[in-house]
Order: structure tokens, then sequence, then C-alpha cells
């Protein structure tokens, strides 16, 4: 509708998007420099020029002349958005005729007017059209994503179709407008000071100094990953893979089984995130900072899986929960106002957020560093009694048992509050401010810049001025710096086998799966006020301001339909099994839907099978592409993932 | 009449229902032994039958001067604090048989029973959040019902307090209430309520339910203090409304209605003229008057929407949280003792 009738920005679409690029009719895939030209650019893109009809390389490309690369148009160039008659000579000889990738997504979004999308959505069209057309017309407008990949089943495509509204209508990168999800002011000096040896020796205004730190430790990890993703090591060994690999639980689309698509992305060695054989089920697990249990889907497993084969497991925690239930040792933690701590550094509340001590830890806790610091000391001097100097760590890679505690010290020259005085030194972001200041100040501090590294990884802007709202992408809009795509545009075109075999290639529209079996209604969940996540999830005093125990939330109708009434014991269920809860009625849920907010502990649940023990988190296969421009398997950058609320579900009322 | 008459604004626009202002009272006041099952502050998704259950059908209060048979409240009717096993579920060793739920039998109320249940049809269902704590009232339906004089109303600021010395718990206040909002301590068997914080108010800290509040809900002050906010969204606005006005115990915490969302019309549209919460519904909780209150806050909405500017608008979005206390900002931290016991 937004390019119907003509609400789209072309200037910025031909300028800042992939849209005017040129698409192969035969391979579908993006015309590259290499196919026409003998030794090409491989990573070199083209459009069309629509007056001197001929094809033009993008500046912008990944590929292109490293010093010259930029979004700028230069004076006589005309991309055309959709041109005609536009074609290629390959090297082979054969001549192809080219599309630019917006009029392919013009014929595909032929399928999405107003009354398609009011039947898949539910919400009526003129609803839809007025949404449409006073976004498109806002001054600026911004979609606030909050849970897309993580949640659903195909959350990239649903993120990539706002991303792609927001791009059509020149919104990102324009203050106040554009797509947003949770970005953080980058604290250079925390990844500095928990992987770079001899940090003490660092000085902030040596930047070069700083520089090769950094450079030197993202090259050990590309080398060998310290790492490897949770997600690859679920479908490994905790007993969820017939679940998550089931081709009835996933897209119906699929033309193969997501068991060939994992083999195959293994074999092309595209997911190198994988465990190997060494790490087939961990003898010693070691688990901190996190509740897998609770955080996985079908987390519950774990128990007849992962942490039975383990000889040893320790949980460094701050509670009992459902992860600690299962461990043989744990050592307590010091909880928040017990150590000295730097809160999320999340970009909306563009302020540091120091988290002091106010009391000594309880009991035996203790604060995490100190505890590792003791293990550490420990380790080393147990290695050295012992003779043992190094040993073969994950993938072959060497360590020196001797030094772990004066590599994890620094030679004994860290403790929390140095290491606090250090990332605020080393920060960028924090530049000028000191713990004094904090402390004086409530602990409270704006932002006084922002992160290379930040800049790199979230697409930030160097235009930070404090006491002015921090704009995203102002480098791209403004400076006309390619985006860190194969394209250095806004990339809505994948040219990824996978993505190209299941129909992905550009953001499309695809019916739920069936997560679970056939059943009519649908799982969701979300974040409860009574806690952060798991925390304080069971504190009776806030129990007694809910029902005590875990609840759904149904409409009156899906309720009266199964004879269930307000508090009844209610068993949903699907394939996987089912659990127990108390039943609310509300008019605020949709028919349809049954929610549960989030992170009860399954100690809770009256048998103790959780919400998360029915959802069978099936994976998404375009996220096993790799080695391919941007698109690259690395944590926290592009990997599998879990979701959740495609779960399908029936509930009965349960009769003890 | 007294002196002076503390009061309190709270926005029910504004409200997150996060309970903040429950707990910091709980924390505060109510930990004592027999003040367990006490929230002095409540907060009840509306409609709703609210705390105690279905309060508003229990009487009290006056009708054209006239005191009202009321009924006392039951325990269960407020809910119980319930308990759980923490000890025995966690270290017991019942490996993954152990349940953490409440001890001894299934409740089947308490103070936040219905939580985010709300009203209407989907998808024209509608709800707002309703915190409740004692209205000291300018005509205070459980003095007046004490025979002993027990239940005082403070000459300087207007502040109901139970003088616990002189309770012989007879609880006539309790059933002579109107909003339900005095507790009985059954293990003192003397009547307990809201106290307004006045140990901090005294020392110019605004109570704990108001400062604690981080949705910026509730304003503080001197009801007759004409540059402060309370008189002029009482007064001069005249769009913050007392619960029930028909009770006629004249409360001095008063509502800013909620206006609510528009409604989807028959066809799917949005109908931007048919409000969600019916009428109806606001006027059976604060009186006629709450219709002319959501026409001007419409109206200076859309001011502020158009032209950036409304006194009425800036007051209730509160940029400056100080400006919301009529005066009582200083900082807890900054009082050295709060006696909050009596001095023996
Ligand atoms: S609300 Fe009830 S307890 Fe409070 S002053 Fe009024 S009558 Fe008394
Ligand atoms: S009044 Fe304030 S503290 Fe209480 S529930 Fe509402 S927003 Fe939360």
């Amino acid at each position: 509708m937004i390019i119907d009738e003509g609400l789209h920005d072309v200037p910025y679409v031909i300028e800042q998007t992939d849209l005017p690029l040129l698409v192969r009719s035969d391979t579908r895939q993006f015309l590259r420099e290499t196919d026409v030209v003998e030794g090409g650019r491989p990573e070199c893109f083209g459009w069309w020029d629509e007056k001197k009809r001929e094809i033009v390389w993008s500046a912008s490309s990944a590929g292109y002349d490293k010093d010259k690369r930029t979004l700028k148009l230069q004076p006589g160039e005309h991309p055309a958005l959709e041109p005609t008659g536009a074609e290629a000579r390959l090297l082979s000889g054969k001549t192809v005729a080219l599309r630019s990738s917006f009029s392919i997504l013009r014929d595909r979004l032929a399928d999405y007017d107003a009354e398609r999308a009011a039947k898949i959505t539910g919400v009526h069209a003129k609803v839809i059209r007025r949404f449409a057309r006073e976004f498109a017309q806002a001054r600026s407008a911004i979609i606030y994503s909050g849970a897309a990949c993580a949640k659903i089943l195909h959350g990239d495509l649903v993120a990539r179709a706002q991303i792609l509204m927001a791009a059509l209508t020149g919104n990102n990168g324009r203050p106040g407008g554009g797509w947003q999800e949770m970005t953080f002011f980058e604290l250079d000096g925390k990844i500095l000071s928990a992987f770079v040896e001899n940090v003490c020796d660092l000085k902030a205004d040596d930047q070069a100094g700083i520089w090769g730190a950094l450079t030197q430790m993202g090259q050990q990890q590309a080398a060998s990953p310290t790492y490897i993703s949770g997600s690859m090591m679920r479908l490994q060994d905790a007993g969820t893979r017939s679940e998550q690999l089931n081709p009835a639980y996933n897209d119906p689309t699929l033309p193969r089984s997501p068991e060939q698509f994992l083999k195959e992305a293994l074999a092309r060695g595209d997911v190198h995130n994988h465990p190997g054989s060494e790490l087939s089920s961990p003898e010693i697990i070691f688990n901190m900072f996190g509740n897998p249990f609770r955080n996985s889907r079908m987390g519950g497993r774990l128990a007849q899986t992962r942490f039975r084969n383990a000889r040893l497991i320790v949980d460094l925690t701050l509670r009992m929960d459902d992860t600690a239930r299962h461990s043989d040792i744990l050592l307590p933690t010091a909880a928040p106002y017990e150590k000295l701590g730097v809160k999320y550094s999340v970009a909306y509340p563009p302020y540091f957020h120091l988290g002091d001590k106010v009391v000594e830890p309880l009991g035996e806790s203790k604060s995490d560093w100190g505890i590792l610091a003791l293990l550490a000391e420990r380790v080393s001097a147990e290695a050295r009694r012992r003779g043992v100097t190094t040993v073969k760590g994950y993938r072959g890679r060497p360590y020196d048992l001797t030094r772990t505690h004066e590599r994890y010290s620094d030679k004994g020259r860290l403790d929390p509050e140095k290491i606090l005085r250090l990332i605020l030194e080393l920060s960028p972001a924090t530049k000028g401010i000191t713990l004094e200041a904090l402390r004086a100040n409530k602990g409270v501090a704006r932002y006084t810049g922002v992160s290379q590294l930040g800049k790199m990884w979230c697409g930030t802007t160097e235009d930070y001025k404090v006491d002015e709202p921090l704009v995203a992408f102002l480098d791209m809009s403004i400076r006309k710096r390619p985006w860190p795509t194969s394209t250095g545009r806004q990339q809505f075109y994948l040219d990824h086998s996978i993505f190209l075999e299941v129909g992905e290639e550009l953001p499309v529209h695809k019916e739920p799966p069936r997560a679970g079996g056939r059943y009519p209604l649908t799982l969701t969940c979300g974040h409860t006020r009574w806690s952060i996540h798991s925390a304080w999830r069971d504190l009776d005093i806030l129990l007694r301001l809910q029902r005590g125990e875990p609840v759904i939330f149904v409409n009156p109708d899906d309720a009266r339909a199964r004879g269930v009434a307000d508090h009844d014991y209610t068993a949903v269920h699907n394939d996987l099994g089912y659990f127990l809860v108390r039943a609310k009625l509300t008019p605020g849920i949709r028919p349809g839907q049954v929610h549960i907010y989030h992170a009860w502990l399954s100690t809770q649940f009256v048998d103790g099978r959780d919400n998360d023990s029915i959802c069978p988190s099936p994976i998404k296969v375009t996220q096993l592409a790799g080695k391919h421009g941007h698109i690259v398997n690395e944590i926290g950058w592009y990997e599998v993932g879990q979701n959740d609320r495609d779960t399908k579900v029936d509930f009965r009322k349960h009769v003890a | 009449m007294g002196k002076r008459q503390l009061a309190m604004v709270m926005d029910l626009n504004k409200c997150l229902g996060c309970h903040t202002c429950t707990v910091a009272c709980k924390q505060l006041w109510t930990r004592d032994e027999g003040m367990e099952y006490m929230w002095w502050n409540t907060v009840n998704t509306m409609p709703g039958r609210g705390t105690p259950r279905d309060w508003e059908q229990m009487g009290g209060g006056f009708r054209e001067g006239e005191a009202q048979p009321g009924r006392l409240p039951r325990r269960a009717e407020f809910g119980e604090a319930w308990k759980f096993d923490h000890e025995g579920s966690y270290y017991g060793g019942q490996g993954d048989a152990s349940h953490l739920g409440i001890k001894g039998g299934s409740p089947d109320w308490g103070p936040n029973w219905e939580e985010d249940e709300g009203g209407g049809k989907y998808p024209n269902s509608f709800h707002f959040y309703m915190p409740r704590i004692c209205n000291h009232c300018t005509h205070p339906a459980c003095v007046e019902a004490c025979p002993r004089g027990a239940v005082e109303k403070r000459e300087e600021d207007g502040i109901v307090t139970v003088n616990e010395d002189r309770c012989r718990g007879y609880r006539f206040c309790q059933s002579a209430c109107p909003y339900k909002k005095m507790y009985f301590n059954h293990q003192k068997k003397v009547a307990q309520k809201c106290i307004f914080c006045f140990p901090r108010i005294e020392q110019g800290v605004a109570p704990a339910c108001a400062r604690q509040c981080p949705g910026r809900v509730r304003f503080v002050g001197y009801r007759d203090d004409e540059a402060a906010p309370i008189y002029k969204l009482v007064d001069k606005w005249k769009v913050a409304l007392p619960l029930h006005p028909e009770y006629g115990t004249e409360p001095n915490v008063f509502y800013v209605p909620p206006v609510g969302p528009v409604s989807y019309g028959a066809d799917g549209d949005i109908d931007e003229s048919k409000p969600r919460i019916p009428d109806e519904y606001l006027v059976s909780l604060f009186g006629p008057k709450a219709l002319d209150a959501l026409v001007t806050l419409k109206a200076e909405r859309e001011k502020k929407r158009t032209t950036g500017a409304s006194e009425l608008m800036d007051l209730l979005i509160a940029y400056e949280w100080k400006n919301m206390f009529g005066g009582f900002d200083r900082s807890p931290e900054a009082v050295s003792v709060i006696h909050w016991r009596k001095k023996s």
C-alpha cells in the first residue's frame, strides 16, 4: 500500500537499500562483478543506470575498493529502481535478464493487500490502511521491536518486514525514527578487562594499544573460539533433538527435513559453533550467570540428559533455582546490593548505572569475581603441585594451568574495584567518569561518548552529544558510510541458497508452524511484573499479591467451551505432554490464545511440570546459513535460537 | 474541622498496577505480628470485586448525614498471608517431587485475586488499576463509630489514626468505614490502618507509596495549598474526584478517572467517539462529575498534542517529581530518625 500510493521515499530507497540492486533471472542470486568481469570483485553488486542503460557497480558493496566505499551517488548516476530491459552478458557468454530486488519485492507485495493482511492478522483492513498511511506520512516513525527471533519461528521474517517498512519510509537513520531494538552502549573496558592479559598496563590515551589488544583478542577467538553455541549444544545432548527437528512442528512448506538442513550446514562448515565430539556431553559442568533449566525450552529434560551424564555439577548462583536444585555443589554468590557492579548499559536510558555494595554478602556468599579468583588460585596451586602445566583446552587450544590465577587477576593487580575503574577508564562511553563522581551522584552518569566497537556492531553513530538524544545510523544516513552488510546497504534480499530454497529471500508471510501438534490454541508467554526473569519469582510477599501459584490467562469463551471456570486446575497439553495450572479468565486475551507469564520455577507447578516442558522450539533452517557475506555463523551475531510462541495447545479441566 | 487537611491525588491514567506502593507500605508498616495479612495500600484491577472482596456491598458511611449500617468484612474476604515451604521444598531432599505450594490448602481469595481480568469483550476489553489507601476522610465514619474515641483525626493535618492504647477491639470502625480500609489485628486485638506515613510527613517526607511510585501517579499535599498540584487538580481543573462520593465521608484521596482506549466499531474500524470503559461505569465509581473530568482531560490532551502547551497536562505528566509533593519532598535518607514507634 505504501508503494502503491507512492508514500515510499524513492531517493532514500535508492541510496540506502539494496532494492535497486540487480538480481539474475536464472539463479535468483544478485549479479556480482565476478559473474561478468574476469577477475571481478566477488562481493560487488550492481544497479542499472537508466540514462546510460548499463550496469554500474555500487560503491557501497563490501567488495568495492576499500577507500572508495560510500553510499553516495556520483553526479550523473541514475540508478533505476525498476529497470526495464536490463541484462548482462555472463563470462560464459550467456545473456541473462536482470531485475532489481525492488521489482521482485513489488510482485511479492501484490499478495499482501490490506484485505489479505486482515485475514492473516485479524486486524481490520481499515485499521491496517490507516496505520500504514500514518506511519508513512509521519515526520518520523519508530518501530520498537522487542521480541522476534527468540520468540517465534519466523521472527526473522517479522523483523525483516518491519525493517523494510521503516526503510521504505526513509525512517532508519532519521532522528526519532526507524526500527530499533535493544541496543547497548558498548563498554570496551568490560571486554578488555575480561579477555586481555596485562589489561592493567593499557592506558586510555593509547588508543592504538587498545585497538591492538582488541584485534588480537578477535583474531584469537576467530582462530580457535573458546565458546560454542548453547542452542547447538542443546541439540546435541539436552534430549530435545527429536522435537526441535521434527518436520511436523516446523514450517510445512520446507522442501526438506530440518535434519537434512542441519547435516548439510555442518558438513559445509557453515555452522562452526557446534560442539565437536570432544564435547558430546560434558563430564564436569560449571554453571554460572544463568539458569538453563528455566531459560531453555524443555529445560527440565537436562535432568535426565546432560546433568545426569555429568560426573560433577557446580553452580554459581544466588538462589535455589531449578538448576541449583540439580547441582552437586553450590557456590553462593553475593546479591546485587552486596557487590560492586555495572547495570545493563542499554541505550534507551543513556546513563551509566553503578550497582554499588551497600551491605556485606549474606552468610558464606561472595562476589562472583571473588569466587572465581579463589578457584583460579587453587587451580594454579594444584597444577604446580602436580607438575601439570600446559593442557589441551577446547579445540586443542593450549592452556597453561599454572598461570590461571595470574591471568585471571592480572598478576594480582585486579579486584572488583580495580576492574570497575578500568571499565570506566578504558571505555570511550564513560570517558571522564570516575567511580567517585558516580558515587557522589547516586551511581548515575550520562554516557560521554560512544564506543568504536558499538559503532561496528550495533551500527550506532559517532554523532553523539551529551544532552542530545543518540540517533542510530546517522553514519549511514548523513555520512553515507556503507551499512555492515554484503551490499553495504540495508539488505532485504538474501541470496544464500537456503533462503532461496525456502522462499525467504525477501521478507514474506509464512503461516505459524504447528509446534507441538495439531491443536487449536496458541500458547503465548511474556514478562511478568512480579519478577525479573526467575529472580524473586518465589518470594512469598509477592506471591500473596498473585494467586500464589502459576496461572494461565484464557478468554472466557474458550474456557466456557471446555467447561473450565475461574481458578480451576487446568491441564494445558499437546504432543509433548501437559502442565497443570490455575485458570484465570479475561476478555483481554484473544480467543484462541493461552497466555502464561514467564519464569515460574518448576517447583511452583503442582506436579513439577512447567510450561517450557511442552514447547518444542523447532529450529529455523535459515539460521543454519553461514559463510555468505554478512551472514556468518557467530555467537551473538547469527546463530540458531530458541522459540516458544508458536506452541500449539489445548486445555481441559483437571480432575484430581 | 481541623486546621489543615492533607490529601492525595492518584492519576489512574498512569497507574501500572506494579504494586510498588503496596510493597513499600508493607515493608515499612505492616510486618509485625498480626499484621501479615494487612495491606494498607491495595491495588485492584477494575472492574472487579476489590479488596476486601465485594467491599462496595458492605455498607457503612452516611446517607444524607445519617450513619448507615455496615457489616464486618470477614478475614477470608481480605485473604490470608499464605505461607510457602521454601525450606522443605529446596532443602528437604525431595528431589523433583518437591513442590513450593501454598501451605495448608488452597485459598479462594486474596488481595489481588482478579489481577488483569477486567471487563468488556474481546477486542473491546478494558481494565485499569485502582490503588486505594485510607481516604483520611473529612467526615470519617470510623471516628464517629468508635465509642472510646480511639480513632482520632489529627488537628494539624487531618490524618486519621488509631490510638491503640484506647482501642478495645470492638471493631465498630471496621463496619462503619464504607471503604473497608480499617484492619483488625487479631493478635493484638486492636484496629490498625493507614497512617498516611505521618512520621515521615512530620519530617517533610512524602508517604512511601507516593514517593516510591514509579508511575508518578500520586500527588501529595495540603488540600488548601493553592500553589500546589492537589488544589489545582481538585478545585481548579476539577479532574480529580473522590471515590464513591455518595458514601458521605468526604474522602481526601482523589482520583483522576481513566480515559482508556477507544473501541473497535462493529466493522472493525477504530471508533474514536466510543470509549471502551463505559461512561456509566466511571459514573458509578466517581459520580456524574467523572464525565466532565473526562471532557476536560481529552480537551487538554488534544491541546498538548497540537500546541505543546497545557498547564493541566504538564501537571499530570509530572516532569519534575518534586513538584508532585507540595513541599513534602525531603529524602527519607536525609531524615535522621523517623519515630514510628511510640517512645517508651
Ligand atoms: S476511609 Fe474509612 S478508615 Fe479511612 S478515614 Fe475514611 S472512614 Fe475512616
Ligand atoms: S500507584 Fe504507582 S506504585 Fe502503585 S501500582 Fe500504581 S504505578 Fe505502581
